[in-house]
């Protein structure tokens, strides 16, 4: 069997069309996928500034969430710094009932009342994860004002 | 008397028919291409040398024969025959390749993929002069311009037919200067033959540590049968961007590569014995091989012509020539032909990026024709 006919009997036709396409296809991807990796990686190789970019963005939408005025008083204030300190001593993010067994056994003036002040106040702000964290712009901006 | 004659009667004289001195003759015309022509050496005079060994003609069943079963030369053709030598080649090229050209310019891959339209059209070709399927796509393949390709895929498909194909396949690989430029210059006009490309961007290291993983990925994901070639191609590669594997790279490609070149130019050229070479078959492959040959540098320059409708700036449509995957014989004919027209046009490394995928291409068609014809 010869010419056209023997194209056609050995499924010729569909066998190159189909055959050309699958390479195209390889190639047309790879060349693609090629002409992204560098911008993938310039992503990749400042990841550390993006993720600090984006932890900004989150923590700036946490103090955007309203929270209850506290009387500023002396008592609140020596408080907040008394638990300050203490927080310093912990690593960031710190567990809540951790804190306030630190500061029982420091013997600190009613701590659950302070510590729900603080949270009130959003100087002790929900990490999203179940643990906590000292927000400092919220502490200097009060004691700022002061 | 009776002795010598006797003695007489199995010497190469006596054996010999006029088939084994033309076959010699081809050897001794490979042989002098490769040396005082400097066309492709280092596959022509094994090719040649072995055409010479397997020609002269031997007394059946002493185990001389490279198709007698208990010869040594059988045995190095086991390498051909069970698809060994083409992989191992693969490994080499892949640690002697700079991909950085390709990641700079992607869409200069494009052109690899066009010209291996040939392969498939020669496919066509073959089947309409009467070849079987699975020797129409072994022919085919020729136009790939990539002998381990085609001896790789004529291993698996036509184990008859390695002898024409490979020889075919090598003879048009080292005719590539003799070849392209006639249909580079008829499909291109002197104004865009002058075209210069830009300056590539710079390649980070990452980058082609990273791409000989995604290319084997992508590809063998899309064309499995591909993995044997394209495997070793981005394991070559990635020893030798990995740098810390350096010592395995510099093996690849120089001991490695260089013992299977001797090894297969050798056996190929001993397998085309003038009784088994010297068919009508034969000069149809031949005839296909330079025609496919053709029709994929055609392609590959069509297609860059194509592009240049969208790209901004345009590219030289020489380097679609490249894209048939003699590396580097068609990236170096294609800054020839560009500075004939302009001696301060460089167009060698911008035409290594389709040269290179052209290798890939051609791998990933082969893969594909051997899985539609299992």
């Amino acid at each position: 069997m010869k010419g056209l006919e023997a194209i056609t009997f050995y499924n010729g036709w569909n066998i190159s069309a189909t055959g050309i396409c699958i390479v195209f296809t390889a190639l047309v991807t790879l060349s693609f996928i090629i002409s992204q990796l560098h911008k993938g990686l310039i992503i990749w190789e400042k990841k550390d500034e993006y993720i600090k970019k984006a932890g900004k963005l989150f923590s700036r939408t946490k103090k955007t969430v309203p929270r209850r005025k506290i009387k500023a008083s002396e008592s609140f204030n020596e408080s907040a710094r008394q638990f300050h300190v203490l927080i310093q001593s912990m690593k960031d993010p710190f567990s809540l009932p951790k804190l306030i067994m630190l500061a029982i056994k420091i013997d600190l003036m009613r701590p659950h009342s302070t510590v729900n002040d603080l949270l009130a106040a959003g100087l002790i702000v929900p990490d999203g994860k179940g643990l906590y964290y000292w927000d400092h712009d919220v502490y200097t901006t009060i004691f700022e004002k002061e | 008397m009776e002795l010598l004659m006797d003695f007489f009667t199995n010497t190469g004289f006596a054996l010999a028919d006029y088939r084994n001195f033309i076959m010699i003759g081809i050897g001794c015309i490979f042989i002098y291409l490769g040396i005082a022509k400097h066309y492709e050496p280092l596959l022509l005079v094994p090719i040649g040398f072995g055409i010479l060994v397997g020609n002269i003609p031997v007394f059946k069943g002493l185990g001389l024969g490279i198709y007698e079963n208990n010869s040594v030369l059988h045995y190095l053709y086991l390498g051909v025959t069970q698809g060994v030598y083409p992989p191992l080649i693969f490994l080499g090229i892949g640690a002697m390749t700079d991909f950085s050209t390709l990641l700079a310019r992607p869409v200069l891959m494009l052109l690899g993929a066009a010209a291996q339209a040939g392969i498939f059209i020669t496919f066509l070709g073959a089947l309409a002069l009467g070849f079987s399927p699975n020797e129409a796509a072994s022919i085919g393949i020729i136009g790939g311009a990539d002998g381990p390709t085609a001896i790789f895929l004529t291993a698996a498909l036509a184990k008859d037919l390695i002898g024409p194909i490979a020889v075919a396949a090598y003879s048009y690989m080292a005719l590539v200067p003799v070849i392209q430029p006639p249909i580079m210059r008829l499909l291109t006009t002197r104004k865009e033959r002058l075209i210069r490309m830009e300056e590539p961007r710079t390649v980070s290291k990452t980058e082609k540590m990273i791409f000989p993983i995604v290319a084997l990925l992508l590809c063998c994901f899309i064309a499995p049968a591909a993995i044997p070639l394209l495997g070793m191609l981005c394991f070559g590669n990635l020893l030798k961007e990995a740098v810390v594997t350096e010592r395995l790279a510099v093996t690849a490609r120089t001991a490695v590569i260089d013992t299977v070149t001797i090894l297969l130019g050798l056996t190929v050229g001993a397998s085309t014995q003038a009784d088994v070479f010297l068919t009508p078959k034969s000069v149809l492959i031949f005839v296909l091989g330079a025609a496919s040959f053709c029709v994929a540098t055609a392609c590959g320059l069509l297609f860059a012509k194509f592009l240049n409708l969208f790209l901004r700036p345009k590219i030289n449509p020489l380097l679609g020539a490249a894209g048939v995957s003699a590396v580097p014989d068609s990236a170096r004919v294609v800054q020839i032909v560009g500075q004939q027209e302009d001696p301060t046009n460089f167009l060698l490394m911008h035409a290594m990026a389709p040269n290179i995928s052209g290798v890939i291409g051609s791998a990933v068609a082969a893969g594909v024709l051997w899985s539609f014809m299992m």
